[in-house]
């Protein structure tokens, strides 16, 4: 068949598909062949040195069995969900709070914005770094100041003590995460008809009453959307903890995906490791199948 | 005599001190999170007896002291792992980019079961743990020779931003309207003609969008970085600062000139391209 006999319809069609053939190359090789090797080395015990070798032992439960029967799979399982349950909500409700800052009609507006975002380009790495000198036990800045002002009564451990350490942690995490919810939920504003809140005023809304009745459930959708990337994020996140405490102190911030990284490439049990990578899959698609509806209502419409 | 106060402010208190309470709040946020960055500035540019004073030193008020940045250059190979984090964060921008629009246009275009399945596939991509994937793609680069290898970062990278690529790129085609190319078809242009003089050219916001994305995630990345590379010589700017961490040979100032240095190219981009990320975000995540 020539391409010249082609309708302009089917040809249309046949380029639609064409140019979707690099992506769906990707998304076989390097993200759905290595999740399949996942959950087939979750069933093998191997170590990464023998990884080059072909599989010989017979599948087997076991890394599953000693996963659930360990005190430190339960431990790093509360650490990420009081990790994700804490971050979350607090970088959300700052991020919201500056979007609405920023939705005013305000002089020098992109210049703030700007401003604000500005932690969203830093490398997470980087950003850690700065916390830990910030952070530090003796000559950090922070104790300084909160002691200046009488909010501490010395000097603290921040990340060396392990009552502080997963606090000091999420204050990195809402630092480094509130610019890209404040720019999604400032886009999702600014998304909102003048219209609406005119037509509001005209039958005499107050700002609290505008808020709640349009605000908020135009917002809906975005704000569900972004709630969703938040926790995910924060869940699988391994930068701020590996930079910061490496899962101490007395891993008392060791999450999953620091556990999955230590399984690997510390004590190299790369069977383990893979359980503990389909455990965090599964708890992923809980937190997206919660989410579910206006996400497909946002991808399909 | 007090000069009066212009009349309108008394009447008008109420907006007035709205605006100004709005102002005041901002002014705070910026000053905390920006706090951060200026405190990186200080500490890179104190002198060394000036690092452990207890209370700490707020202003350089001995002048901008730096030693650290040529010190820091003499210590490690810096100028090799920012060369490294260009090459990797620019070929990773631009392979991205190529494969989100493709794939990002072609979700947009055709409603069929098959593009619904890839669809909900990236989806699922997208939650996906950048820690789930690293011991699969170690393996697969293991058996291929790929360890060690710049490329093998690229191929990590892209294949971790693809997901979030393709779905901002689709919400930038589904606002332009399918009749604009058509008719430029009809006028002579070929179909791959009509996708890159209208489509993309309409799209720029979009594509600048998508790439700052790109970049900003690729330079910062640090699993892929740490676990797939593994000499010294070959590694990125990021994973490369953190061996300063536990190094007590190291002072601060050194460390936080390193810190500076490996966010000062990432940051300069933001700053040029800021605008048309929020415009990118109104397009793919609002409908």
């Amino acid at each position: 068949m020539k391409w010249g006999v082609l309708t302009l319809g089917q040809r249309r069609r046949l380029f639609c598909g064409f140019v979707l053939l690099p992506e769906t190359l990707f998304v076989l090789l390097v993200i759905l062949y290595p999740l399949y090797l996942t959950f087939k080395l979750s069933f093998f015990e191997v170590d990464l040195y023998a990884i080059s070798k072909s599989l010989t032992t017979p599948p087997t439960l076991r890394n599953y069995a000693n996963m659930l029967s360990d005190v430190a799979f339960w431990h790093s399982l509360k650490v990420s969900g009081l990790y994700t349950l804490f971050a979350t909500p607090l970088t959300f409700l700052v991020g919201f709070g500056l979007a609405l800052l920023l939705d005013q009609p305000l002089r020098g507006r992109r210049v703030f914005r700007v401003l604000l975002a500005m932690p969203w380009a830093i490398p997470t790495a980087v950003a850690s770094m700065v916390f830990m000198v910030i952070f530090d036990s003796s000559f950090g800045v922070a104790n300084y100041l909160l002691a200046r002002f009488h909010l501490i009564p010395g000097n603290i451990d921040w990340l060396g003590s392990p009552s502080t350490a997963l606090a000091t942690i999420i204050v990195t995490t809402i630092w480094k995460n509130c610019p890209f919810f404040m720019l999604m939920l400032l886009a999702g504003l600014q998304a909102i008809p003048a219209e609406f809140y005119e037509a509001a005023r005209v039958d005499g809304a107050g700002r609290v009453r505008q808020f709640v009745s349009i605000t908020l459930p135009a917002l809906r959708s975005v704000i569900t959307i972004s709630l969703m990337l938040n926790a995910l994020w924060i869940f699988r996140e391994f930068d701020t903890i590996y930079v910061m405490t490496a899962g101490g102190p007395n891993r008392m911030t060791e999450s999953l995906a620091l556990s999955i990284y230590q399984e690997a490439f510390k004590f190299l049990h790369v069977g383990r490791a893979s359980a503990l990578g389909i455990v965090t899959f599964v708890v992923c698609l809980g937190i997206v199948l919660v989410c579910q509806k206006p996400l497909r209502k946002e991808f399909y419409s | 005599m007090k000069p009066a106060l212009p009349r309108h402010w008394s009447k008008d208190l109420g907006p007035h001190w709205q605006m100004l309470s709005i102002y005041s709040l901002l002014g705070l946020a910026v000053v905390l999170l920006l706090f951060p960055l200026y405190w990186m500035f200080l500490i890179a540019t104190l002198h060394d007896d000036q690092l452990l004073l207890y209370p700490p030193v707020f202003l350089p008020d001995r002048g901008l002291f730096l030693h650290p940045f040529a010190r820091i250059f003499v210590d490690r190979p810096l100028v090799q792992w920012l060369l490294n984090s260009t090459y990797v964060a620019v070929l990773t921008t631009v392979i991205s980019l190529g494969v989100s629009a493709l794939g990002g246009y072609s979700l947009s275009r055709i409603k069929t079961p098959e593009s619904r399945v890839m669809g909900a596939m990236l989806l699922l991509v997208r939650m996906l743990p950048g820690t789930l994937l690293i011991v699969p793609l170690y393996i697969v680069f293991h058996r291929l020779h790929l360890i060690d290898n710049r490329v093998t970062l690229v191929i990590a990278n892209t294949s971790y931003i693809i997901p979030f690529g393709v779905w901002m790129m689709k919400g930038f085609f589904d606002g332009i309207p399918k009749e604009i190319e058509e008719s430029a078809q009809v006028d002579g242009c070929t179909i791959f003609g009509a996708f890159v003089r209208v489509t993309l050219a309409l799209s720029r916001p979009g594509l600048a969008a998508t790439a700052m994305y790109c970049f900003v995630f690729s330079w910062g990345e640090l699993l892929f970085a740490r676990t797939l590379i593994n000499s010294g010589q070959k590694g990125t700017i990021t994973a490369g600062v953190t061996t300063y961490i536990g190094d007590t040979t190291i002072s601060w100032n050194d460390m936080m000139a390193a810190s500076l240095l490996a966010c000062l190219p990432v940051l300069i981009i933001f700053l040029f391209l800021e605008k048309h990320l929020v415009r990118g975000l109104v397009a793919g995540s609002i409908k």
